[in-house]
């Protein structure tokens, strides 16, 4: 009898469910050429309290569109490096703040619009809760990616995360910003319109130059 | 041997009796026989001391805290069957994988109690026959997400629950062409040679 609920404990211990449900569907998505090509990357991600959902997403995305287990290895490979770049300037920079996989991800897509950490910093430091400051991280990038000078979005965006603006507004402004760019406005006038638009106070002080 | 060894001998042997003993030793096992049973009476302190020792002993005062140490950190017998603690160590292993957020996870979708935002995805493509979404919330599934032209304009929506939080996606037109979002509010590098598009998704509304 006893020797019953060892088997039955043992087999529980050597096969225990899956911890991440997605697992399963991941391994099973890939073939052998691509988990070869990204499964050292994922490892060495997983080593480094890397964001490893996004890159899972960005190999499925690479297998969905028949991209070349190579080339979804260098892709993978530079996602990678971008997380790592943008975890390590979060983690120098802020080392007591708990960060979420979604604040490290905004940070990477928002450098390769050339804003550099010590201006995000300054979003940490503005924060008055401990809310998620993905969204405005992301806001930012897309605001400087459509050429708004970098240290007047950061001080709209710095602005937005003081005074608490709801995040379902702040999402908007990119897209109230290009509405009133396409009915003529010049980049000046159309962020004003965008903040007007949302009912977001214009940071006082400042007034965004186009 | 000595010779009064010999007569103990004898003596504690029982062969000979205490009469028998010369005197010296017959005196000096009277005197232990009476010390022997002076031993054997119950001797009590007297009761004064002992208030006075409980009342010395009340006076020390141990703190809650040094009580419950003691308790915990006392070593002791405890028995288990093998069939049990396996059980229990089993049990324990299994709460411990099972709990939500035990797991190392960044699925944005494994976030307890955050609630779901409805997305409206819209593209417009009147020469299409089908139209698919799909992007990190389908693990970019082929398959996708499909989107209807309830009225025949070559208006495609679909409305999809999603957490708060930013999103890649793209539409596959006729099964085959990836198609970015021209409405979407970025559009990015995918690292393939494509674009992907970028919704925002935060919470009490839809982007």
């Amino acid at each position: 009898m006893r020797l019953r609920w060892f088997l039955v404990a043992g087999a529980c211990m050597c096969f225990p469910p899956a911890a991440d449900g997605q697992e399963p569907d991941f391994a099973s998505s890939l073939d052998v050429a691509t988990r070869v090509a990204v499964q050292s990357i994922l490892d060495a991600a997983t080593r480094d309290s890397l964001p490893v959902q996004a890159l899972r997403s960005k190999v499925l995305e690479g297998v969905a569109k028949n991209v070349s287990p190579t080339r979804i290895g260098q892709a993978l490979a530079a996602l990678a490096g971008e997380l790592r770049s943008a975890r390590l300037a979060l983690r120098a920079g802020l080392p007591s703040q708990a960060l979420e996989d979604g604040e490290v991800v905004a940070v990477a897509m928002a450098a390769r619009q050339g804003i550099s950490f010590d201006v995000l910093q300054t979003l940490w430091e503005s924060r008055p809760n401990g809310g998620s400051l993905e969204v405005p991280v992301t806001v930012l990038g897309e605001l400087v990616r459509r050429g708004i000078p970098v240290e007047e979005a950061a001080a709209l965006m710095t602005h937005v995360v003081r005074t608490s603006v709801p995040l379902s507004l702040a999402a908007q402004i990119p897209g109230k910003f290009d509405g009133a760019l396409s009915a003529g406005r010049p980049p000046t006038a159309a962020l004003l319109e965008a903040l007007r638009t949302l009912n977001i106070p214009n940071p006082s002080g400042r007034r965004p130059s186009g | 041997m000595k010779k009064v060894d010999d007569q103990l001998d004898s003596y504690l042997s029982g062969d000979t009796t205490i009469d028998e003993l010369p005197e010296a030793l017959r005196r000096e096992e009277e005197r232990l026989r009476g010390l022997m049973g002076s031993l054997e009476e119950d001797v009590h302190a007297p009761l004064a001391l002992r208030e006075g020792v409980m009342l010395e002993v009340a006076k020390i005062s141990v703190p809650l805290w040094r009580r419950l140490a003691d308790w915990c950190f006392r070593p002791r017998t405890v028995r288990v069957t093998p069939a049990a603690g396996t059980l229990v160590f089993a049990a324990s292993a299994a709460v411990l994988l099972l709990w939500p957020g035990s797991a190392p996870t960044s699925d944005p979708s494994a976030a307890a109690g955050a609630s779901q935002v409805v997305t409206r995805f819209v593209f417009v493509a009147p020469e299409a026959s089908s139209v698919r979404l799909t992007g990190d919330f389908a693990s970019w599934s082929q398959e996708g997400i499909a989107l209807e032209d309830l009225r025949g304009t070559g208006i495609w929506t679909v409305d999809v629950p999603l957490l708060p939080g930013i999103y890649q996606y793209t539409f596959i037109v006729n099964g085959t062409e990836w198609r970015p979002d021209p409405r979407a509010v970025s559009q990015v590098d995918d690292g393939f040679g494509q674009v992907n598009s970028v919704v925002i998704v935060s919470a009490e509304s839809a982007t």
